[in-house]
């Protein structure tokens, strides 16, 4: 799967495109999806900050989409669009895995690190960092798919 | 997961190799990790300058890799750029592995072990 991009730019630090894919709903898919996607978004010419910022993002809201949307499905499927503009990423997920806990976007919050060290999380940063990173997080479920909408600023 | 080990008079220095520590090889680190530190003593520091990438599963691994030592001696780490770097600040996790500055700053004082080879083997 390559991702289409179409470049336009008025000037040099414009960095517009829409980079769109579908991939496996597995480890490995999730893998090449990212690889690919950050390839792109540097030949955008999106700065190093925000491909980091790009990368954490992704590789969590897509992780999550195969250990739990695709927990038990073996076959699933995952859309990703993300369209530069401005100084904007915006990126949209779909799949059809099962549906997010409660009909939202988790919200953990930051984790407690005031523990003792045997009882210090393991999980659950995932959407904690999604969070503290993207702005403009919108979940919708639609005639059985995920719709997860978010916004990378600058 | 590849994890080198180097042998220091009261150290070991583990090595990742690979280039990312993420969902689709965290659970290997846990074990590797295991296995390089049995009945090793002394501190035990980690290079990440290798790893270009950390995901939420490779920092739980790491979680996991300190609570393996439970206690006994803190778990060190250095080379930590980019999206490490960033998925420790943003947790606080840095807050409480012990991070070094540089290479230099974690092996300061050490000394290679000279029956190494014996012991890597």
């Amino acid at each position: 799967m390559h991702p289409e991009r179409n470049t336009t730019s008025n000037n040099d630090r414009a960095v517009e495109g829409t980079l769109e894919q579908t991939f496996d709903g597995t480890p490995e898919g999730v893998r090449r999806a990212l690889a690919d996607c950050i390839a792109s978004l540097r030949a955008l010419g999106v700065s190093d900050g925000q491909i980091v910022n790009m990368e954490v993002v992704l590789a969590e809201v897509l992780n999550n989409v195969v250990e739990h949307g695709y927990a038990d499905v073996e076959d699933g499927k995952i859309f990703l669009r993300i369209v530069a503009e401005d100084q904007t990423l915006r990126i949209l997920c779909r799949d059809n895995g099962v549906p997010m806990p409660g009909l939202n976007a988790p919200d953990p919050g930051p984790p407690d690190l005031d523990v003792p060290l045997n009882e210090l999380q393991e999980g659950a940063f995932g959407w904690f960092m999604i969070r503290a990173i993207a702005a403009d997080i919108k979940y919708e479920r639609q005639d059985g798919c995920n719709y997860l909408s978010l916004n990378l600023g600058a | 997961m590849k994890l080198e080990t180097n042998f220091y008079d009261e150290a070991i220095l583990l090595v990742v190799e690979d280039q990312r520590i993420d969902a689709a090889n965290a659970i290997f680190l846990k074990d590797a990790f295991a296995k390089a530190t049995s009945g090793a003593s002394g501190r035990v520091i980690m290079d990440l300058s290798s790893v270009e990438f950390m995901d939420s599963s490779g920092l739980g691994a790491m979680v996991a890799a300190m609570k393996h030592l439970a206690g006994r001696t803190e778990l060190e780490l250095f080379g930590l750029s980019g999206a490490v770097d960033k998925v420790f600040t943003l947790t606080r996790m840095n807050t409480v592995f012990k991070i070094h500055a540089d290479e230099s700053t974690a092996l300061d004082g050490l000394t290679k072990s000279e029956d190494s080879a014996v012991r890597a083997s």
